[in-house]
């Protein structure tokens, strides 16, 4: 069974299909959040609030674009909300569709972008991997990264003007 | 795909030993990769567990209608999950409202023209008084311990719980209101009016007696008014009114004034 299957039996309210998709996805979403961060009860809280969210929204699920793109989107979000503390603002629509600084990312590895990625300072780094490769909001990625939105928009400039210079 | 993570790729990017950019290059991957996904290795204690927990949030959502309609109209769902659990929004509270209102408007009716819709306007007011008394006592409220031990403001949860309990029994009584032949002097405000001040009243007394106690207190109190009231004069008239809403401000006032009260309960 596909993952995009299973989501049309989970809308239908099948929770076996629910558990199949845990066990094919929340390993690998608990790795990568716990790459976004320390905090491990943190990370479980958000693990456990996206397979709800699934349970509760899999009918929305419009098919385009990967089911694990969309299950990271709504897991990154689950993060920042916790993050926030406990008033949960409304999820916003993940993005699915792959972006293409991602595509290029996952084509050539440890190409020129990868150099001129590793040039940048851990702070502008953070900044380029919840905004660009993650997706998300300038607001999200400041309530994430726990700084103003302003410093956000300065770095992720500042990450930009590096990489450009060092690609060309 | 043209290339994949190899195992031990894998490990170090779960231990956190892959710089930021091969990272970053890893997860976009496994973004499209349902192979290299399943390389990372699994903690099978804690993924039954954490299974566990979302099967209990599952069930648990399951049951609340009222809770999804309260989440849906924005009510964060902590304060969603203790405002459904309150009494007041059980069937048997709901139940009772209805079968009250039902005898209340049948005696209204009984004798049309003697002024028996009185009996809807003494009665309607007492109904949001009892549901306070439900919503926070220790006696009836089967998650009292629960709401105690609640990282939750009790003053606010009250507050929440009040407005369920206004809600459920001003809407019933609201609903019975066209049958009661009352004359066209007198408005829906002849009952509504009072029933915020009682409640009010009510919640103003929590703060120093348990609510069953508040509620025994204010309802015996409107009776000893209101009845030999209904032989001098209008007690449901623009004069009465004004008192009442009079009433419901010093009350209001005085229940946030000792909102500091209700946390210092819930900690004894």
């Amino acid at each position: 069974m596909t993952d995009a299957e299973l989501l049309v039996d989970i809308a239908a309210g099948q929770i076996g299909a629910l558990r199949d998709l845990y066990d094919r996805h929340a390993p690998w979403l608990a790795a990568r959040l716990r790459h976004r961060s320390s905090d491990r009860s943190l990370i479980e809280e958000a693990l456990q609030d996206t397979f709800v969210v699934v349970w509760r929204t899999a009918g929305r699920y419009r098919g385009e674009g990967d089911v694990a793109a969309w299950l990271w989107g709504i897991a990154i979000r689950k993060l920042i909300d916790r993050v926030r503390g406990s008033r949960t603002p409304r999820l916003e629509r993940p993005s699915v569709m792959e972006s293409a600084e991602e595509a290029v990312l996952a084509g050539i590895g440890y190409g020129e972008l990868g150099k001129a990625m590793a040039r940048l300072s851990p702070e502008l780094m953070a900044v380029v991997q919840a905004r660009i490769l993650d997706g998300l909001s300038t607001r999200e990625a400041a309530s994430l990264l726990r700084i103003p939105t302003g410093t956000v928009k300065t770095r992720l400039m500042r990450a930009k003007q590096i990489m450009r210079e060092q690609l060309t | 795909m043209t290339w994949h993570i190899d195992q031990p790729t894998m490990n170090r990017y779960e231990e956190g030993g892959l710089d930021r950019v091969a990272a970053s290059s890893l997860e976009a991957h496994t973004n499209q990769c349902g192979q290299c996904r399943s390389l990372v290795s699994v903690d099978p204690g804690i993924f039954e567990l954490q299974w566990l927990k979302i099967a209990d949030r599952i069930e648990v959502g399951r049951r609340g209608l009222i809770e999804r309609a309260l989440e849906r109209s924005g009510v964060p769902d902590h304060i969603a999950r203790v405002v459904a659990l309150s009494p007041a929004l059980r069937a048997s509270f709901v139940l009772a409202v209805l079968l009250v209102l039902v005898f209340a408007a049948a005696a209204s009716t009984s004798n049309p023209g003697a002024g028996s819709y009185r009996i809807f306007l003494i009665v309607a007011p007492l109904l949001p008084v009892a549901g306070v008394a439900m919503a926070f006592g220790k006696l009836v409220d089967p998650a009292h311990e629960l709401t105690l031990a609640s990282p939750i403001d009790a003053f606010r949860l009250l507050l929440w719980r009040a407005a369920a309990v206004l809600t459920v029994s001003l809407g019933a009584a609201f609903l019975f209101w066209p049958v009661v032949p009352a004359p066209s002097t007198v408005g829906f405000a002849a009952w509504v009016i009072p029933a915020f001040a009682l409640t009010l009243t009510t919640l103003a007394l929590s703060s120093r007696f348990e609510p069953s106690v508040g509620s025994g207190i204010v309802t015996a109190g409107w009776l000893l008014v209101i009845l030999p009231a209904l032989d001098s004069g209008n007690p449901f008239g623009a004069y009465a009114q004004a008192l009442s809403l009079g009433l419901a401000f010093v009350a209001g006032v005085l229940f946030v004034l000792r909102r500091d009260h209700f946390n210092r309960k819930g900690q004894s």
